[in-house]
């Protein structure tokens, strides 16, 4: 499995430079900034597609990049605009409203064009499994690039995060630092969400800065213990991937749900004044979350219990609206030749409407070879129109000893409009074997 | 004189035929039965069939997952008036019942007398098996994409018609007729008419639907030959395709591959939606490389690059079809679709 190296390393990629915003992100308290800004990327994307460029031709893709970039940028102008100077309206309601109006239009824009509608929808889901090395190594470029970016301007960009108000008293330009800060930030998510999806991305953003906030207040060792998290989080999630057969996202993204719930117990019970009682009230939180989990389990439902005996259910499949099911019993009577299979089968030969069921019939009873059959076949040869189905019917009642087969293959060997019919009739009458219709 | 007076008579017809609302062309308009498709195909199909009794048209379009389409109001409208809505069925178009639901037009509720599900009594594939449980995990009403085996296709055919008859009894054998004559063509265009002559169709049929139609072809002679030489149309074109080994994305090949004979031997997502996992994924690209599979079959509206990771990994290719009429342009009818869905795979073997 060394191809699972590429997905690991984007996921360290991912962890350097996520796990840094994220401290960011939290600190100017706008969580979802990332959905948004995501969102308003595809909708970027989703326009270059209405306007007719094709996102699976190379020559397209540029531009169609560059719509997805713009947009981004046009979505950063909006963010570092909304930052009231007294928070009246929480930032939080307003991203919330540019995601969800950016995905009411996006939807609008997919319903008016044609073709590609149906796999720009997954385009935010995103399978980190399959990405491939010249993608991460891109990746890792621009984050580099990016990284570099917030390394030189990283007083600013922390003056603004931590104390907006003192930064404007000091002169600084805050919205145009706010949009380079969400211009950069936008980059960093388009380029994450198109190989992880949003939310493996949301929670490599989250979950770290979250972690290391619970356990330090002091920026150098948060940034550490984020990158921490995310390196631990990433490993667990692939191993649990791996083993369990999962798809790798969600897996992550639980791994990092264990570790965050885990972390704040732990610091609830070492930060609490009376230990011993905090940590039996975990102890008792852990057990009541355990049996809603296990008490369930106890009333799942077995599949064996919705069907019946085999040799009932065979009965039914004889009554099935499926042709196969019925085929497959009829088979399956003929083999094991089942008491009072011929009677059952007879009466579906008497049932049946179709030519099919009734070639399978016929080789069935001709094998089960009981006299009671003739009659069903009797009628059957009425009914049918077709040479090859009277045919095996003819076989069948000249193996159970009728004399009526006979003369019924004569008169298609001589008179049939088929020539195939009238060959596989003249060689019945020699005795040569018939074609067995194929079992399922 | 009289002559130039019918010209003229004839040309002030047409005129005013043309302004909507004046009566002949509003009389024609509510003479003909509107049928409401959920799909593209079936609006091809049930087109066929009805000629000009017919105003037939799609709720999906062609490039659109048949499994999703949003039930909007525009489509509720269009199925408001409509005589009947043909679908599937087998759960394939669950947004049909919202749709029907929607129009108020009752008589295509679920169970109305408007409401035809044309798979019934169609041979299914992929059925759990009643004796050894296997597939159990599969939808129990099978696979619900019938129409991609032209065999199939003219049993869907025979349902619609049986469903346009029962609307408009007074044109029963027109209806008839017509898909007498569109199961002829279906015949000649997938075995060639010397074929057909020889064996006939019905026996044809039963062979492609028990899934021994290649045997059957190389194993019978009939007077010195060998029924496979006189095989013509899609069996002929479709020669190089013959267990030629194939993945696909969704489980949406079956019927296409049992009537062509290629070999599907693995599905890379096999539960909707949900990507596959690293052991599911190494499992696919070692079936690849021990079975030596060319052939990655997607669905045009499915997102391909689960599939091009895949064959980035190994030596077969990505095929991405249509599996609808109108689901790619230039394919209009159901012939289109197959001739089209063929010309693509044979390209992609580089036959």
């Amino acid at each position: 499995m060394h191809w699972l190296w590429a997905p690991l390393t984007l996921c360290l990629v991912m962890t350097g430079l996520l796990g840094y915003l994220g401290l960011h992100i939290i600190r100017r308290k706008v969580i979802f900034v990332d959905l948004a800004l995501a969102q308003i990327a595809a909708l970027g994307t989703i326009y270059a597609v209405y306007l007719g460029y094709d996102l699976e031709k190379p020559e397209d893709a540029a531009f169609v990049y560059a719509f997805s970039l713009g947009a981004t940028f046009l979505g950063a102008a909006l963010f570092s605009l909304a930052r009231m100077r007294r928070e009246r309206i929480p930032q939080e309601a307003f991203i919330g409203i540019v995601y969800a109006a950016s995905s009411g239009v996006a939807i609008l824009l997919l319903s008016r064009s044609t073709g590609e509608g149906e796999h720009l929808k997954s385009m935010l889901v995103g399978n980190i499994l399959l990405v491939t090395w010249p993608q991460v190594l891109k990746t890792a470029a621009v984050y580099a690039g990016v990284g570099a970016l917030h390394w030189i301007w990283r007083r600013p960009f922390f003056l603004l995060s931590e104390d907006p108000q003192g930064a404007e008293a000091r002169g600084m330009r805050i919205r145009l630092w706010d949009f380079v800060f969400y211009a950069t930030f936008g980059v960093v998510i388009t380029t994450a969400v198109s190989k992880a999806g949003v939310l493996l991305v949301f929670c490599y953003l989250v979950v770290p800065a979250v972690c290391a906030m619970l356990i330090s207040e002091r920026l150098g060792a948060q940034l550490g213990l984020a990158w921490l998290v995310g390196l631990l989080c990433s490993a667990a999630g692939m191993f649990l991937s791996y083993h369990g057969d999962f798809p790798t996202g969600p897996s992550v993204v639980a791994a990092f749900a264990a570790l965050l719930s885990t972390l704040a117990c732990v610091m609830y019970v070492i930060r609490s004044e009376r230990p011993r009682r905090s940590a039996l009230r975990v102890a008792v939180g852990a057990v009541v979350a355990a049996l809603v989990v296990a008490i369930p389990l106890q009333a799942k439902k077995s599949p064996e219990s919705l069907h019946g005996a085999h040799a009932e259910r065979l009965e039914q499949a004889l009554f099935s609206t499926e042709e196969v099911t019925q085929i497959e019993a009829i088979h399956h009577l003929a083999e094991t030749r089942a008491p009072g299979a011929a009677e059952s089968l007879g009466q579906l030969l008497d049932r049946t409407q179709s030519d099919r069921v009734a070639e399978h019939l016929a080789h069935a009873l001709a094998t089960l070879g009981e006299s009671s059959a003739v009659g069903p076949l009797q009628r059957a040869l009425g009914r049918t129109k077709d040479d090859y189905v009277k045919i095996e019917i003819a076989q069948a009642l000249q193996a159970l000893g009728d004399d009526q087969g006979r003369r019924i293959l004569e008169e298609i060997a001589r008179s049939s409009a088929l020539p195939l019919a009238r060959a596989k009739a003249a060689q019945a009458l020699r005795g040569g074997a018939s074609d067995p219709p194929p079992a399922r | 004189m009289k002559r130039f007076l019918a010209i003229g008579t004839g040309l002030l017809a047409l005129l005013f035929s043309e302004i909507p609302g004046f009566p002949t062309s509003r009389a024609l308009a509510a003479d003909r039965l509107r049928v409401a498709c959920t799909l593209p195909v079936l609006k091809a199909i049930a087109g066929e069939i009805g000629g000009d009794q017919v105003e037939a048209f799609a709720l999906a379009k062609g490039e659109q997952d048949p499994h999703f389409v949003s039930p909007t109001p525009i489509l509720m409208s269009k199925v408001r008036k409509a005589d009947l809505l043909l679908e599937i069925g087998m759960q394939l178009e669950l947004w049909a019942d919202q749709v029907a639901d929607g129009s108020g037009n009752s008589r295509l509720f679920r169970g109305g007398p408007g409401r035809v599900s044309t798979a019934l009594g169609i041979s299914k594939l992929e059925i759990p098996s009643v004796i050894s449980r296997s597939q159990g995990d599969v939808h129990p009403e099978g696979n619900p994409h019938v129409w991609l085996d032209p065999v199939r296709a003219k049993a869907l055919a025979a349902n619609i018609a049986r469903a346009l008859s029962q609307a408009r009894p007074a044109s029963a054998d027109y209806f008839a007729s017509r898909s007498a004559d569109f199961a002829m063509r279906v015949d000649e265009a997938f075995y060639g008419a010397e074929l057909v002559k020889l064996a006939g169709s019905a026996e044809l049929d039963r062979h492609v639907v028990d899934g021994d139609l290649y045997r059957f072809l190389k194993e019978t002679e009939l007077n010195g030959r060998v029924l496979d030489a006189a095989a013509g149309g899609w069996l002929q074109r479709s020669r190089p395709l013959r267990g030629f080994k194939a993945i696909q994305y969704h489980k949406v090949w079956a019927y296409f591959s049992q009537a062509f004979g290629l070999d599907l031997v693995g599905v890379i997502e096999p539960f909707p939606g949900i990507p596959p996992g690293p052991q599911q994924i190494q499992r696919i690209v070692d079936l690849v490389r021990d079975q030596k599979v060319n052939l990655i079959l997607v669905d045009n509206f499915y997102e391909p690059s689960t599939a091009q990771g895949i064959a980035a990994k190994t030596a077969a290719r990505v095929v991405v079809l249509p599996s609808q009429v109108e689901g790619e342009p230039g394919v209009r009818t159901y012939f289109d679709l197959i001739d089209h869905v063929l010309s693509k795979l044979l390209g992609a073997v580089g036959a």
